[in-house]
């Protein structure tokens, strides 16, 4: 039972010398300013530190790319709750509460809970983890070609189904990236699709350029079409939150704990609907519900706990199926793969100690969230008063440079620049950009997977069905379908709301 | 000495003389400059680990920085044209195993051949027949003989068709006949999921892809597909197949990695590069060990040892794809004859 | 914005781009079609490489039609950008950074000196989106300042790129 307790000890104490916690700490200070700015989000901040810290040691990079992606889902609540923008996407239902608790005067009691509601949300994301992961692993082996099939089509479903407000634009987004994901000399066989003669397409395209293109130039274009930057709230009152205060939140932070990692661990949903759904439980479990969106302490701490604990969940499926489970999850695998570690069922048996590394990584973050979170208020109020025009031109030129520096291909600069003009004209028509990225993850898998299954069915395609997981993860994809046809769809909200009003009048 | 060189590197760049392309120059002393070996695989692979360690090794020894550099895409193909398109000056190295460098040509993917490079091999890998713990095959003949009861039935987890585990199996099955099925899996470790879990029945991937799991004792490996014990610590050699099938003789099958230079670098660079493989690399202990551990076979051969063995294992893995159909052009027409 | 035109300008869109991804998806499936099948490496239809892009490309006409019959019987969903107040964007912004970018993306690829480039490029990119709202010694310090964080940047990143990590910049 406790044959873990050797590595984990050997995981902490490879954290403890001066380096490791040097760099945690300005990995943790650089997740708090990409998360803080409204220009940079956590994926697109991920995506450009993987390219930044490829030549480093790969436990050093792995370190600063799980302080980053930590500190950047927590540090969007700042600029939620002083300028009313959520400062990446998963706060966005922080600002709700956050924004008018500051010019409630609240600002500081708004920023330490939201800070609390972080640090208790990875924790019980990171107790998850540790209770999920190894036993998910040997679970995992049963998933063969036909449930990985049904997977990373759940996956991309699920993402568009969820990321935007439009089901059927987040399918567009979610198949286009899939289609990108087919560019290039397939594994099979061998054969070159879409390639029309050009041989540097025949590699394909690869995955960070085009995510720092989809996200980082992207957002560097749509930033700069914003004509004005956002006043700044005042924020002088105590930050410290009181034991009292927590206490009195301690249901709220416990069922948006374990909501949220459960949310994190769907593949292709990640922080952004963890955030969401949390805040929509506690407004249903709330005495007062109709204080949400009027300055909730409430809300707020259910949305930052979501968000939070949806990281360390959208790490479960990397870390034992090689399925991201959310955006910015896709890039850190990417960087896994890349630094020779080898995500899927069988790391519990070739490289536990990975495992075991990344949950002292994370819970440093969480030391990182509370160090940073309560002290450094007066620095990020003056962090969030950079003006755009001055920071974006430098995000331009670290948006070319990383991803050329991945592979030394000077091709890669072209597929930023595609992908970022793609990427802002899909974002100007209100297309969401998150399933595209995990089209492309997920393509390949798809795509293997189907025809392997294939190969293996010889003729009797039963197994696609009849198989356990394969049924249940089948079921969700016609869910998915039938929620979006009229007649079904409300039959669906009936039942959902009719469940709702009996788990509330219980409580 | 690393410091000192942030500082004088900090003061170059702050002079203006960087604000101009730098020349290829005259170096007075090969090499003076840091040498980056191109890996046309994924980082993690055997290829890239076994290059990892070598760029230690040759740091050291050399006394400049080495750095590894990943650049994959389309069989490997896009890191070796990196190479053909950098200068020939002896600072950027191409890797891989020699069949797939010396098949580009007739498969159609790149216009290069053996004779166009120095070779400097590192180790072998040779393709290990396996299969999962739950089957009930207990040597190469029980598989032989499913393979000619029930053509089909037999599912070979291999990594791409064509490959280098595909043409082993195939050479396999030339020899003992009957039939199998190929499931393409996306490298080695996918590979070895699918024969845990079941999902196939056996592998012919190369040795390294499959230590962890013989190690684990999760698949069972039933013989290398060579002409040579094969030894991986921590577990029982694994015989060879010639011990079974004492006719079996398939050279192109043990892959022979090592790093690549173009024929035109400077002499002086191939020099020292022999002087190197001979001094250095030949005694270098990380390597010795990593090939122990990892199921590979240490080989420091280069110059003309080199291309005979590379030679004789291209011209059959060339007709072999060949005789498949699997090429676009005959080896013969870019002067490969029939071995 | 009112929802009615917000509501209008969604139904616009969605016509046009659902148009366009009929059009786009049924192109794919038609090329997809005329892949090889590799029946000699044991391939079949429906494991030969022209599957999943078939699959893709009839998905994605599909869904394009949802979007023009749903515009078409007055129903779409408006997203953020179209209930977004026009006065507080402008896409000639986007344009202008569009083209900056471009053209430095250009130099890099075509293998322009990169220091060189990257504090035009910085340097231009400020001076442009700040030249309007600064005024007499303002626009002073504004050059100042803009050439400042230029140089800044671009030897950090070409000391931390060529000397930290050894990567080859132009």
């Amino acid at each position: 039972m406790l044959e873990f307790l050797p590595y984990l000890t050997t995981a902490f104490s490879k954290l403890f010398d001066l380096q490791s916690l040097l760099l945690a700490a300005a990995a943790c200070f650089g997740g708090l300013v990409i998360g803080a700015l409204p220009g940079l989000t956590a994926t697109m901040g991920l995506a450009l530190l993987t390219t930044m810290t490829i030549h480093m040691e790969s436990s050093d990079a792995i370190l600063v790319l799980i302080c980053t992606y930590v500190l950047a889902i927590y540090g969007g609540s700042r600029s939620a709750i002083l300028l009313n923008i959520p400062g990446t996407p998963s706060s966005a239902a922080t600002a709700l509460d956050g924004f008018v608790l500051a010019r409630q005067g609240r600002a500081g009691e708004a920023m330490g809970m939201a800070t609390m509601g972080s640090v208790f949300g990875t924790l019980l994301g990171i107790m998850l983890l540790a209770i999920i992961t190894p036993p998910l692993g040997e679970f995992a082996l049963s998933f063969g070609a036909y449930e990985f099939f049904w997977l990373a089509l759940a996956g991309v479903m699920l993402s568009g189904g969820l990321s935007g407000n439009d089901p059927v634009k987040g399918w567009v987004s979610g198949l286009i990236g899939l289609l990108v994901a087919t560019i290039g000399r397939e594994s099979s066989y061998g054969y070159e699709r879409f390639v029309f003669g050009m041989t540097e397409l025949s590699a394909g395209i690869a995955l960070l350029p085009a995510m720092v293109g989809a996200f980082g130039f992207a957002e560097v274009l749509y930033v700069m079409r914003r004509k004005m930057n956002a006043s700044i709230s005042d924020a002088s009152d105590r930050v410290i939150p009181r034991i009292a205060d927590i206490l009195k939140l301690r249901w709220t932070i416990v069922r948006s704990g374990i909501l949220g990692t459960i949310t994190g661990l769907l593949p292709g949903v990640g922080e952004d609907i963890g955030a969401w759904t949390s805040y929509a439980l506690a407004k249903r479990f709330s005495r007062t519900p109709e204080e949400f969106g009027k300055g909730s302490i409430d809300g707020l701490t259910a949305a930052e706990t979501g968000n939070n604990a949806s990281v360390p969940g959208a790490i479960i499926p990397v870390l034992t199926l090689g399925i991201p489970g959310s955006g910015v999850a896709a890039v850190l695998m990417a960087a896994l793969i890349i630094h020779g570690a080898q995500p899927g069922p069988l790391m519990m048996t070739t490289d536990p100690q990975m495992i075991y590394d990344i949950i002292a990584m994370l819970t440093l973050a969480v030391l990182g969230i509370l160090v940073l979170g309560l002290g450094l208020t007066r620095v990020m109020v003056l962090v969030l008063k950079v003006k755009d025009t001055w920071l974006m031109p430098v995000i331009a030129v670290l948006c070319l440079v990383g991803p050329y520096a991945i592979q030394s291909r000077f091709f890669d600069i072209w597929v930023v620049v595609a992908f970022g003009i793609l990427g802002f004209g899909l974002r100007l028509m209100n297309y969401p950009v998150a399933p595209l990225v995990l089209g492309i993850v997920l393509g390949p898998i798809l795509d293997q997977n189907l025809r392997r299954s294939f190969t293996l069915a010889d003729g009797d395609y039963s197994p696609f069905f009849t198989r356990p997981i394969s049924a249940v993860l089948c079921a969700v994809v016609v869910l998915m379908i039938l929620a979006q046809v009229g007649p079904t769809r409300r039959l669906g909200q009936n039942i959902a709301q009719r469940g709702l009003r009996a788990i509330g009048r219980r409580t | 000495m690393l410091r000192r060189k942030f500082i004088a590197s900090a003061a170059a760049a702050l002079s203006a003389s960087t604000l101009v392309p730098q020349a290829v120059t005259a170096q007075d002393a090969w090499p003076s400059e840091p040498i980056q070996i191109v890996v046309p695989w994924s980082a993690g692979g055997a290829t890239d680990s076994v290059m990892r360690i070598l760029a230690g090794e040759v740091q050291e020894a050399l006394e400049v920085p080495v750095t590894v550099v990943n650049q994959t895409g389309a069989r490997g193909t896009v890191g070796t044209k990196a190479v053909i398109d950098a200068p020939h000056d002896g600072t950027t190295w191409a890797s891989g195993g020699v069949q797939d460098l010396g098949t580009y040509e007739v498969q159609g993917l790149l216009d290069t051949s053996l004779e166009d490079w120095h070779l400097f091999l590192v180790v072998m890998n040779a393709p290990v027949l396996s299969v999962g713990v739950d089957t009930e095959f207990q040597t190469p003949q029980d598989v032989a003989e499913v393979m000619n009861a029930e053509p089909g039935k037999l599912t070979v987890g291999t990594s791409g068709i064509p490959s280098t585990a595909y043409s082993a199996m195939q050479a396999f099955q030339s020899h003992v006949g009957g039939d199998f099925r190929a499931v393409a899996y996306d490298g080695d470790a996918p590979t070895m999921v699918a024969v845990v879990s079941g999902e196939v029945m056996a592998t012919t991937q190369s040795g390294p892809g499959q230590a962890a799991m013989i190690k684990g004792e999760r698949v069972r490996p039933l013989a290398v597909l060579s002409d040579r014990e094969l030894t991986i610590e921590g577990s029982d050699p694994i015989p060879p197949v010639t011990e079974f099938y004492p006719d079996f003789n398939a050279p192109g099958a043990t892959i022979l990695v090592g790093i690549f230079l173009p024929s035109d670098v400077p002499q002086e660079v191939v020099d020292r590069m022999g002087a190197l493989w001979e001094n250095e690399i030949a005694n270098s202990e990380a390597l010795q060990s990593y090939a122990s551990e990892n199921g590979s076979i240490f080989n420091p051969i280069h110059g003309e040892e080199a291309m005979d063995l590379a030679q004789a294992a291209v011209a059959e893995t060339a007709w072999r794809l060949y005789d498949d159909g699997a090429t676009e052009v005959s080896p013969e027409e870019v002067g490969i004859p029939r071995p | 914005m009112t929802p009615d035109v917000s509501m209008m300008r969604a139904r616009a869109r969605d016509l046009w781009a659902g148009l366009g991804w009929m059009t786009f998806g049924a192109a794919i499936a038609a090329h997809a079609t005329s892949m090889p099948i590799p029946r000699h490496l044991g391939a079949t239809t429906i494991t030969g490489p022209g599957l999943l892009p078939f699959m893709l490309g009839t998905g994605l006409a599909l869904l394009g039609a949802i979007l023009v019959l749903r515009s078409v019987r007055g129903q779409a969903v408006p997203g953020p950008d179209d209930e977004a107040d026009p006065a507080t964007v402008s896409n000639r912004r986007s344009f202008a950074a569009l083209v900056l970018m471009f053209g430095y993306a250009a130099a890099f690829a075509l293998r322009q000196p990169f220091v060189l480039c990257t504090v035009i490029f910085i340097w231009a990119f400020v001076i442009l989106f700040n030249w309007r709202e600064a005024w007499g010694a303002a626009r002073l310090r504004l050059v100042a300042g803009a050439l400042v964080l230029a140089l800044a940047v671009g030897f950090s990143v070409e000391f931390v790129f060529e000397n930290l990590f050894y990567v080859r910049l132009p």
